[in-house]
């Protein structure tokens, strides 16, 4: 019977090295709330002062982004040292690359876009990056955000097809879905 | 019974090699630092299993140089992971075995 548990102990511990070694488990539930809300606040900003030039939609879009992921990256750091995450760098390192590429490559186009003077795409190319890099990065971190990059991939193109209400699938994408899955991801990995 | 028990591996006996060959199995390669770090144990340990190993033909070991700094990473070879399946596959039959 010992010799069953050892054996079962093994299987465990081959689980865990491997899990451990690949994935980058620090995504942080509570920055997915806190991004999500401010996504909320800066949509209800925008109606609030009715801001229609597209030039100042495209700033404040930019600043929430750049503002959203530092967010995510501080208190996911924060919960990496806490958790004493010793391989944080090589597991983080690959999972940050990954989560990049798409996302660099989509904000180099909504930037040659608006060069163009064409917004009405951005709000939609926003999300179907955000969407594939989520996906692409989810092999190296939490199965739960490969969904999350399905849902904003459905999103985008819906925000594409309908482009008067873009900044209403923004608010969708960036601001209800990241509050659903922060609180998902917190509850199924924090508690 | 007895024929499961031959078929596991004597060389993933030791909980280390077992965790060293998990790693490994995962990540094309590793470096010495992150096995440490995920084994959390002493670098004597590590080296001396790790020799096992390679000894067997399970692992190879690439030394360079990173700027001025030696760095040691180890991979698996077809070999090393051919005898890892079959130990997890000898592992699961055990298991199934005893239910």
């Amino acid at each position: 019977m010992s010799q069953e548990k050892e054996h079962l102990q093994a299987i465990q511990d081959i689980k865990t090295m491997m899990e451990r070694s690949t994935r980058f488990s620090s995504i942080s539930g509570k920055a997915g709330i806190v991004v999500g809300i401010l996504a909320v606040i800066v949509f209800a900003g925008i109606k609030w002062f009715n801001v229609t030039s597209v030039a100042s939609l495209f700033v404040v879009m930019v600043g929430t982004l750049i503002l959203a992921l530092s967010i995510g990256l501080y208190l996911s750091i924060a919960k990496a040292k806490k958790e004493g995450a010793a391989i944080f760098d090589t597991t983080a390192k690959r999972f940050l690359v990954q989560f990049f590429i798409p996302l660099i490559v989509g904000g180099i186009l909504c930037l040659i876009f608006a060069y163009h003077g064409d917004y009405t795409y951005i709000p939609s190319i926003m999300l179907i990056f955000y969407g594939f890099a989520l996906l692409h990065a989810s092999k190296f971190s939490l199965d739960t955000i490969k969904n999350l990059g399905y849902l904003e991939l459905i999103i985008g193109l819906l925000a594409a097809a309908f482009t008067t209400y873009g900044m209403w699938f923004w608010v969708i994408g960036f601001g209800l879905l990241h509050v659903i899955y922060g609180f998902i991801i917190y509850t199924k990995y924090e508690k | 019974m007895k024929n499961f028990i031959d078929t596991l591996n004597k060389a993933f006996e030791s909980r280390i090699r077992l965790g060293i060959m998990s790693i490994l199995m995962v990540n094309e390669q590793v470096d010495f630092t992150m096995l440490k770090e995920l084994l959390q144990i002493t670098d004597g340990n590590i080296a001396s299993h790790i020799s096992g190993l390679e000894k067997l033909g399970y692992v190879s070991v690439t030394k360079q140089f990173v700027g001025k700094k030696p760095n040691t990473s180890y991979a698996v070879t077809t070999t090393g992971k051919d005898a890892f399946t079959m130990h997890l596959q000898a592992l699961e039959q055990l298991i199934q075995s005893k239910k």
